[in-house]
């Protein structure tokens, strides 16, 4: 190795020779260049957390309503959970859909009455608006839901009534529900009834579905004697319930179509074996005593629109029967028919012609519950033999369509509904 | 025009400008970096506290201010370049000399060549110790550091700057005086 060419001090001393290096600028170019700087990082402080804050804001606005609805869904199915023992949101709507079904039928059957009972109808709201003019929203109710739920004299216009027997959601009430069909003189009321009860839809209104029945029928019209041929894998031998129950749809069935005895079969050959009734080869229904009476059934827990559910009551007189219609029949999973705060005097001022004097401080106003316990008081007045019903000293002259200043014709039939097509 | 910034451009601006370009070696650069210092001093100009000479302060605020742009420009950029491309330390040294030192001797455009390759402790006493004459106890108040730690840096710093110069005198063949010399 070379010896080294430069001593310290020589370096120091060249470094010390290094050239002088000046910046050629304008001092007020560089103050213009700071002051600009500063500008920049001033606003540059701002400018990143605003735009943080708005990313933030952003983000938010966009979670925030997933969040909510994830929320609200969850209170759904807590509601929903909450409901299953009840009554389900589901069943709900389909009585709405029902409803307006029903409610269009209504409007069929006024265009087919015709003008007049369509000018009463008007001169009832008109009178309505009148005596009750604060009381909006009960007018309002009136003319959405409240209608009739049975079948009267002037629905049959070219129609046919068909009433069915139908068991309730937990079979402990048969629900006598009518339908309205067109007659056909080539088809008796038997056929009618045979034909039509594939097009029932007990689910739908809250019953349980039962028909049509998983047997075969033959009906001899001379002797008024109906032949049940069952298979024999027919589902009415499971318990004493569905014996019961078939026992009782059976018997409502004659008393509707006027038969008179029902003989039982199973594939051809005499008689049905019952796990419970035992061997029967005709059915002859018990002449039951007394009257029947009715009361409401909620389905569901359903809070419009009733079924009007008849029950068997030995009782001395309609006075007796309308006092206990104003009685919950918690056993029976049925509803007073009649509110417990209208009171009202019975009188049978002719043969057949009922009287009734609501007390002033009952209140008889145009809604849904009176609409219903009226259609009540009419069909177990029918049980009693009545054909008319005069009802005084109510608030109104009308409810729904019950003009009030003339005797009301006991229905034809309770629980109308209708057929899908 | 602001009169602090006034007064340190008319007391300091050549020797900051300079201390910086000779740190960087680039004169645009350091045109930057100068405008870097004036920001951070006018701002934190309240809380210079008179401890130490506005002189040694201006150049700790450029030391800092350099070093800033060292770690900056050594960025993302130049270390993948370092990675990939072995060149890289050639073509440095390639650089074009400014026209101030290429005005100058064989001998002083080495030192300068030579600066870049001593570390930033080692060129940062070099610069302020022998190009602007800082005393040692100036130096180390620029630095923050003791004057000890001066001391050594800079005995260091005269020895690898010396044996860098040496390398390249060999390697280019820049021994014309020693051709004379033989002769």
């Amino acid at each position: 190795m070379r010896k080294s060419k430069w001593s310290d001090e020589q370096l120091e001393e060249l470094l010390g020779q290094m050239p002088k290096i000046k910046d050629n600028r304008d001092p007020s170019e560089i103050y213009q260049n700071i002051e600009m700087k500063i500008g920049k990082q001033k606003q540059k402080t701002w400018i990143l957390p605003a735009a943080a804050a708005a990313a933030a804001l952003l983000l938010f606005f966009i979670l925030a309503p997933s969040l909510m609805n994830w929320q609200e869904s969850a209170d759904k199915s807590v509601e929903i959970k909450a409901d299953k023992s009840s009554s389900s949101a589901e069943i709900a709507s389909e009585n709405n859909t029902f409803e307006a079904n029903d409610n269009k039928a209504e409007l069929k059957a006024k265009e087919e009455i015709g003008g007049d009972k369509a000018e009463q109808f008007d001169d009832a709201s008109k009178n309505n608006g009148e005596t009750e003019p604060n009381d909006q929203i009960s007018l309002q109710s009136v003319s959405a839901d409240t209608s009739a739920t049975a079948v009267y004299e002037e629905d049959l216009a070219g129609k046919e009534v068909l009433t069915y027997a139908i068991p309730d959601q937990t079979a402990q009430n048969i629900v006598p529900v009518s339908v309205l069909v067109e007659e056909d003189p080539a088809k008796s009321k038997f056929d009618l009834f045979e034909e039509n009860m594939s097009r029932l839809t007990e689910e739908e209104w809250g019953l349980t579905d039962y028909y049509p029945l998983k047997a075969s029928f033959s009906y001899d019209q001379e002797n008024r004697t109906l032949t049940v041929d069952v298979p024999e894998d027919h589902p009415y031998s499971i318990s004493s319930t569905t014996e019961l129950l078939l026992e009782k749809v059976l018997g409502n069935v004659m008393h509707n179509l006027d038969i008179e005895k029902v003989n039982l079969t199973t594939e051809g050959h005499d008689g049905i074996e019952f796990s419970h009734f035992g061997y029967r080869e005709n059915f002859v229904p018990e002449i039951g005593t007394g009257n029947l009476i009715y009361y409401f059934l909620y389905p569901n827990g359903t809070e419009s629109k009733p079924f009007m559910v008849p029950l068997r009551e030995k009782l001395n007189s309609i006075k007796d029967a309308l006092r206990a219609m104003k009685e919950n029949r918690v056993e029976d999973n049925l509803q007073a028919s009649i509110p417990e705060d209208i009171n009202f005097e019975t009188e049978e001022i002719q043969e057949r012609k009922l009287l009734i004097r609501f007390e002033n401080e009952s209140e008889i106003i145009d809604n849904e519950p009176t609409l219903h316990a009226i259609e009540a008081i009419l069909l177990t007045a029918k049980e009693f033999n009545f054909e008319t019903v005069k009802l005084e000293n109510a608030d109104v002259d009308k409810i729904g369509n019950f003009d009030l200043s003339n005797e009301l014709k006991v229905p034809v039939a309770a629980n109308k509904r209708e057929l899908l097509n | 025009m602001d009169s602090v910034f006034d007064e340190l451009y008319k007391k300091y601006h050549h020797d900051v400008f300079q201390f910086l370009f000779y740190m960087v070696k680039n004169k645009e650069l350091a045109e930057d970096l100068v405008q870097e210092v004036y920001i951070r001093v006018l701002k934190s100009y309240e809380r210079f506290e008179g401890k130490s000479s506005e002189k040694t302060w201006l150049f700790s605020i450029a030391r800092n201010v350099a070093i800033d742009s060292f770690r900056k420009h050594k960025g993302w950029k130049q270390r993948i370049m370092e990675k990939f491309d072995w060149s890289t330390q050639q073509v440095k040294d390639e650089l074009p000399l400014p026209e101030e030192i290429a005005m100058q001797r064989e001998e002083i455009q080495l030192i300068y060549r030579c600066l870049d390759l001593c570390t930033v402790d080692q060129r940062l006493v070099i610069i302020m110790r022998y190009i602007h004459e800082l005393t040692i106890t100036e130096t180390a108040d620029a630095l923050g550091w003791t004057e000890s730690k001066v001391k050594t840096t800079q005995h260091r710093a005269l020895k690898v700057l010396k044996k860098y110069m040496e390398d390249i005198m060999e390697k280019e063949g820049m021994n014309n005086e020693e051709v004379k010399v033989e002769r």
